[in-house]
């Protein structure tokens, strides 16, 4: 916990130029037609930090990391990134790897990765490119064509190319979707390789557990409004142990109209309970013990999934806003 | 520019190696030096070895002693080269065969006779002078058909292949009967051939005022360049473009349809990739255009022609290319972006095809008439101007230096424009994905960004 305690933004600084944050993003509002993606958003990313973009699809987080990349451009608002707002594209010293990805299928590995180190300015690219292929388990593929590749190793390919030329922030959208659990490991580990070197990780995932494991902060955007932003810690502590996770004997015992439980989720094994504010566990307790026989009962916070599908289920209970900077 | 430069190299690459160009740079050259190998080959393979045919002559035998005589000069100095003494042709071997019985049972049997000769492979075939050759049949224009075989020379053989030598006895025989006429009439043969000699009609190029004051005649051969050279340049510029903007074109669908497209934006702006795009277009067709240069000349100069290839009308030729390039490459590679799949660059494509075959349309009257009004006129529809200009460029006496000059302004600011409307396409169109856009998404784009 207490090496943690310095990354929590006291006092977020959305300012732009200043060093502590990799990206400030203030104020920012950016609308296709009628549609308003992003509205009115500020978000600092300290450096050296791993911050996971969350939300629902289509709330907002792919229009906001290309308005970081400058690919868009917002309406208003100001956006830094490594403390320069300038309205140029691309920096070499930013990396994205965007949720839509391909490679030319024609083109050997080695020959994709030398054409995007190249692009981002890396002269010596022959070690880092032999280097990667190593660590990712590809060294015997380099010669191969891309369209000889499978999935799981372009998606490796991919990363490789993003991250070949040593950048100071990586901008990953959806990185680990579609990969096996070994595959997903490599890429995690390279991931807090990258962290442990000093760069700033920022990335998308509707992978909650990705998200809690390997996350410093966590943002998440609803209906193109932040919704949620801080580390993980601080986010629990604005919910509390509002979550009931309960076993019952058997399957019919019925579980509606429980005092107190504002939602029932049937997670198969488990139930889950969410108490209204101030409702009495040891009620609801009593109540479930007259229904059946209790095997497990348990105070819990709830799990970032859970706060994820709070915000985003089909009819909100209610959109919290992110805390206020104290 | 680093990035361009980096863009520029993998579309050369990509393009260079496709499947297209090679076809294209292998099958041109292919076909030109094909044109000379072929003759040169069939040359070779020319049946040198002797042919004997019998000639059967029913006016005494003494025209089948001259044709014999004849087949010996023939032998001597027109089937072998004169220089290097090289068999380049046939000898002919001619066997004088006394006629049989005039009764046509006779004259059919010796003619089976024969016949079974040739069918054996003893003969190629044989020819049977009639008996009234010499005779004058007083009408000239009558038709071969109705023209009695006993005034006329026959010819049998199994093959119909035998033009070479029945071309020549024809001739052979027709002169030295002329001259027999001749004779008879009381007429000096040989003043009748200096009677006869004919006078050469020769085409010349216009004379012009040289800046010495000297008046002088435009080089010869003007007149093939006047039909041939501009149509040939503008096919060749158009083939050039075609083939080193539609991978361009086909490379951006892909890198919209494989997903490519917004990696590259993560490195690069639009307008670099945009640019590299441009520059690896215009390397492709540059390269094409060094390599059929390069092969039209030898082929120019095989044929005594490399002349009308000024070193001037060739850097006309480049840079005008290279104008032609951008306005082309530019709108291929915005159709790319706007399209959904290679399907709808088809219907996009259309009007940028019909606009680029102008200058095909125009070829005849430019061909007529290369300074005239209608040239004139169609130089000036900027999409044409560079075929046009470089076309009517190639025919003497040239296009006036202000409509040059004038040109290559309108094709730059023409030029500058398609660049940046593309770039505007470009960036909208690169991240669309699913449905192609319509001709009026195009203008929207361009105009709203």
């Amino acid at each position: 916990m207490t090496g943690q305690v310095q990354r929590i933004p006291v006092k977020p600084d959305f300012r732009g130029g200043s060093e502590l944050n990799a990206v400030a993003i203030e104020n920012v509002t950016k609308t296709f037609g009628r549609f308003t993606a992003v509205e009115d958003l500020s978000l600092a990313v300290p450096t050296g930090t791993i911050y996971g973009f969350i939300g629902p699809n289509g709330s907002g987080k792919t229009t906001t990391l290309r308005m970081v990349m400058r690919i868009f451009l917002p309406d208003a608002g100001h956006i830094h990134v490594l403390g320069e707002e300038t309205w140029k594209a691309a920096n070499d010293r930013v990396a994205y790897l965007p949720e839509e990805r391909g490679l030319y299928k024609k083109m050997t590995v080695a020959d994709v990765l030398r054409f995007y180190a190249e692009l981002k300015g890396l002269r010596d690219y022959r070690p880092a490119i032999a280097e990667w292929l190593e660590r990712m388990g590809l060294a015997a593929w380099a010669t191969k064509p891309v369209e000889a590749l499978s999935k799981g190793m372009s998606q490796k390919v991919q990363f490789i190319a993003t991250v070949i030329a040593r950048p100071q922030l990586v901008i990953l959208d959806e990185p680990f979707s579609g990969l096996d659990p070994v595959n997903a490991d490599v890429l995690r580990n390279a991931v807090l390789g990258l962290k442990k070197e000093g760069t700033t990780v920022i990335f998308s995932t509707h992978d909650m557990a990705v998200a809690e494991q390997m996350c410093d902060f966590v943002f998440m955007i609803y209906k193109g409004r932040k919704v949620l932003d801080g580390t993980l810690d601080a986010i629990y502590s604005q919910y509390g142990e509002d979550t009931l996770r309960v076993r019952l004997e058997g399957d019919a015992v019925r579980l509606d109209g429980l005092p107190g439980v504002a939602r029932v989720t049937d997670l198969g094994r488990f139930q889950e309970l969410r108490l209204f504010p101030g409702s009495d566990p040891q009620a609801v307790l009593a109540e479930l013990m007259l229904r059946g026989k209790v095997r497990h009962f348990e105070q819990t916070r709830p799990s970032l999934h859970d706060i994820f599908v709070r915000i985003a289920s089909p009819a909100p209970e209610h959109v919290q806003p992110a805390p206020a900077p104290e | 520019m680093r990035k361009i430069w980096v863009v520029a190299r993998r579309e050369y690459r990509a393009a260079v190696r496709s499947k297209a160009f090679i076809v294209s740079i292998v099958l041109m050259p292919t076909m030109m030096f094909g044109s000379i190998g072929i003759q040169l080959l069939f040359k070779k393979l020319e049946d040198t070895g002797e042919k004997k045919f019998a000639v059967v002559d029913r006016t005494g035998g003494e025209l089948a002693a001259e044709l014999a005589k004849a087949a010996e000069k023939y032998n001597q100095y027109q089937a072998v080269d004169p220089e290097t003494k090289k068999q380049v042709a046939s000898r002919i071997l001619i066997e004088v065969v006394p006629p049989s019985d005039s009764a046509p049972d006779a004259v059919a049997a010796q003619r089976y006779e024969l016949s079974q000769k040739v069918s054996k492979g003893d003969l190629e075939g044989f020819l049977e002078i009639g008996p009234k050759v010499l005779d004058v049949r007083g009408n000239p224009y009558q038709p071969e058909e109705k023209i009695d075989d006993a005034q006329a020379i026959r010819f049998q053989a199994k093959k119909p292949t035998q033009r070479g030598f029945t071309a020549w006895a024809e001739q052979t025989l027709n002169a030295e009967i002329r001259s027999r006429r001749f004779r008879d009439r009381g007429i000096d043969p040989a003043a009748v051939t200096a009677a006869q000699e004919p006078v050469p009609l020769k085409y010349h190029a216009l004379t012009k005022l040289t800046p010495t004051g000297t008046y002088e005649d435009a080089k010869e051969g003007a007149q093939l360049a006047n039909f041939f050279l501009p149509a040939v340049l503008i096919a060749l510029m158009f083939m050039v473009i075609m083939v080193g903007a539609t991978p361009a074109m086909q490379g951006v669908v892909e890198e919209k349809g494989q997903r490519i497209a917004e990696v590259l934006l993560g490195s690069l702006s639009p307008f670099e990739l945009m640019a590299g795009k441009l520059l690896g277009v215009a390397g492709v067709s540059l390269t094409m255009a060094l390599v059929y240069f390069a092969g039209g000349y030898v082929v120019a100069q095989r044929y005594g022609v490399a002349d009308m290839l000024t070193p001037a009308l060739m850097a006309w030729f480049f840079v005008f290319l290279v104008l032609a390039l951008l306005i082309y490459g530019s709108l291929f590679i915005a159709i790319g972006a706007a399209a959904g799949d290679v399907k709808d660059t088809q219907t996009l494509l259309l009007p940028v095809m019909l606009v680029a075959c102008l200058p095909f349309f125009a070829l005849g009257p430019i061909m007529q008439d290369p300074n005239g009004t209608i040239a004139v006129a169609c130089s000036w529809f900027p999409f044409a101007t560079p075929f046009l200009l470089v076309a009517r460029q190639s025919v003497p006496p040239g296009v006036p230096i202000v409509q040059m000059v004038g040109g290559i302004v309108l094709v730059l600011v023409t030029t500058l424009f398609c660049v940046w409307a593309a770039g505007r396409i470009f960036r909208v169109g690169l991240l669309m994905q699913g449905k192609g856009a319509k001709l009026g998404d195009l203008f929207r784009w361009v105009l709203k960004g």
